[in-house]
């Protein structure tokens, strides 16, 4: 990327910290940019992974309790508890 | 400080109080604090109150379970009732919380004594936790982020410390402090009222001197919890029944590959003669490889990121320069980033876990062996490990071993296995299928009984109590 391509990068972010109420003179937005691309790249490394497996539903919902996250750590075929 | 089964049988033989139990490890605490910092708050007042009761019931000939009398610590992310919660971070303050953690509660009602508050990396977001240091070598880090209860119980102050892992942060400080640590399943103990990292990859668990001590405290901490949604309505099991059982018949897997790879030579060494050792008891042992764990770094944190910065939304905006640089960076950047990441780290997630399950299942392992880490503590002034070939950030190697388990929720102990040419202590972890908790401390408890690791005392530490 060109030295105007990462300027441009680092204002949009400044820009996008703004819009979210994190412009403060300890959040730096080069260094939030430098992060961000870091990041996005850890996670395209997921990509092939989740095409073989299929892209599986994460969200399964368990409607017995509110916890939006709540991971069920049983295999299938157990006994239900 | 005597274990939590020598402490357990001195209490009903009459041999030892309450009282004296929590007199040792007070003066413990507050002797090697200043070398150590593992405590936070050391709450002399409470302690003794707790001790005088437990006294009472066994006077009255009540038994109120494994941990009855005993001295523990609690981690500075639990809420205990008229203590503030600090999170190591200056961010909190000194309010103290209106009420007890469900572990609280149930220590309390177990009859334990809570001598105080152990140090935590800030926020429950590290592998160092700073200023603690490891009893075994005071230049070095005691792992994190439940650092000050690793410190804690292996410099003998209590048998056992409360800590949260979210990536490996009771198996980290257990390795690096050579003490025992147990994940359990996710959802097996309760976290209501414990200040959250990650929600969908947090679990509570114990660090203890022993392998029996873990499975007694788990009787205590386990079982369902209406403020809990993620807690499981399963029964608890009597952990401590069948330690003894040995290994012969069961199949054990050894980890090969990613994410196991690389490792410090000493720490190779010694995860091939632990494996060794428990083929001669008789476990069948097979080499496992699960391709998919290479990816587990990107799936850890793609979900830490987004769920820690959920949790501490208002703090990242308010007083971003209250929070350390690294962990600031985490926060921000799971504000900024686009749901799809999240989304594609929890399918990730998915897919790890499935894999990790086919390893079991094709396998028909009973249980799972890796080194907890690639390597072992790591002077406070160094961020990188060199593995002699390549070098590796401190912060990623601890972590790249233990994090299969939070991303699969599988249980997965850490006990001693050896120690380096610095004299440093080397972890092994077992994992099992979800809610075999029994497996993984059964397993432990044969490698401990047969690999004489565990009762090495690090330079400093408590004096033994004489019996």
């Amino acid at each position: 990327m060109s030295e105007g391509g990462a300027g441009d990068r680092v204002e949009l972010v400044a820009a996008r910290l703004r819009q979210l109420g994190l412009d403060h003179p300890a959040i730096d937005p080069a260094e939030t940019a430098a992060d961000l691309a870091d990041r996005v790249a850890a996670s395209a490394s997921l990509d092939a992974l989740v095409a073989r497996s299929g892209g599986p539903d994460p969200t399964a919902f368990d409607p017995g309790g509110p916890d939006p996250t709540a991971f069920d750590p049983g295999w299938p075929g157990e006994p239900p508890e | 400080m005597t274990t939590i089964p020598e402490a357990a049988r001195a209490l009903r033989s009459g041999r030892t109080t309450s009282r004296a139990l929590a007199e040792a490890s007070l003066a413990a605490a507050e002797a090697l604090n200043g070398d150590l910092s593992a405590f936070v708050v050391i709450d002399r007042g409470g302690a003794l109150e707790a001790a005088g009761a437990a006294d009472e019931a066994i006077a009255a000939g009540r038994d109120l379970g494994p941990l009855m009398g005993v001295p523990v610590g609690v981690k500075d992310i639990v809420d205990m009732a008229g203590l503030p919660t600090r999170c190591g971070s200056p961010a909190y303050d000194a309010t103290p919380a209106g009420s007890d953690a469900t572990v609280v509660r149930r220590l309390r009602a177990g009859g334990a004594v809570i001598v105080g508050k152990t140090a935590t990396h800030e926020l429950a977001c590290g592998v160092y936790t700073p200023p603690v240091s490891n009893p075994w070598d005071l230049s070095r880090v005691p792992g994190g982020s439940s650092g000050g209860s690793g410190a804690a119980v292996a410099a003998g102050i209590v048998p056992m410390g409360i800590g949260s892992d979210t990536g490996g942060s009771i198996r980290i400080p257990a390795s690096l402090c050579g003490t025992v640590g147990l994940k359990p399943t996710y959802g097996r103990v309760s976290r209501a009222g414990v200040a959250a990292l990650s929600w969908s990859l947090d679990h509570l668990g114990p660090l203890t001197a022993t392998v029996e001590g873990s499975a007694a405290a788990l009787e205590v901490l386990a079982g369902p919890d209406p403020q809990d949604p993620s807690a499981s309505s399963r029964p608890v099991p009597e952990y401590t029944r069948g330690l003894d059982r040995g290994v012969d018949g069961l199949r054990i897997g050894m980890l090969r590959g990613p994410p196991v790879e690389p490792v410090q030579t000493d720490v190779a060494q010694t995860f091939a003669a632990s494996a060794d050792l428990l083929g001669r008891q008789g476990a069948a042992m097979v080499g496992v490889e699960v391709p998919e764990l290479e990816h587990v770094l990107a799936a850890e944190f793609g979900i830490v990121c987004p769920e820690a910065a959920a949790y501490h939304r208002d703090l990242v905006r308010s007083r971003p320069e209250q929070i350390a640089p690294f962990i600031r960076t985490l926060l921000v950047a799971g504000l900024m980033m686009e749901p799809e990441h999240y989304f594609k780290a929890l399918q990730a997630r998915r897919a790890i876990a499935d894999a990790v399950r086919r390893a079991f299942t094709g396998n028909r392992l009973d249980a799972l062996l890796t080194p907890t880490l690639p390597a072992t503590a790591v002077p406070k002034d160094l961020d990188d490990l060199d593995y002699g070939t390549c070098t590796e950030p401190a912060g990623a190697a601890y972590v790249r071993t233990t994090s299969p388990f939070n991303l699969s929720g599988l249980p997965a102990l850490s006990v001693p296995a050896g120690f380096d040419r610095d004299g440093l202590p080397i972890g092994l972890q077992i994992a099992a299928a979800p809610f075999d908790e029994g497996t993984a401390l059964r397993v432990g408890a044969c490698f401990e009984s047969v690999a004489g690791v565990s009762g090495r005392r690090p330079p400093v530490s408590a004096p033994v109590a004489a019996d």
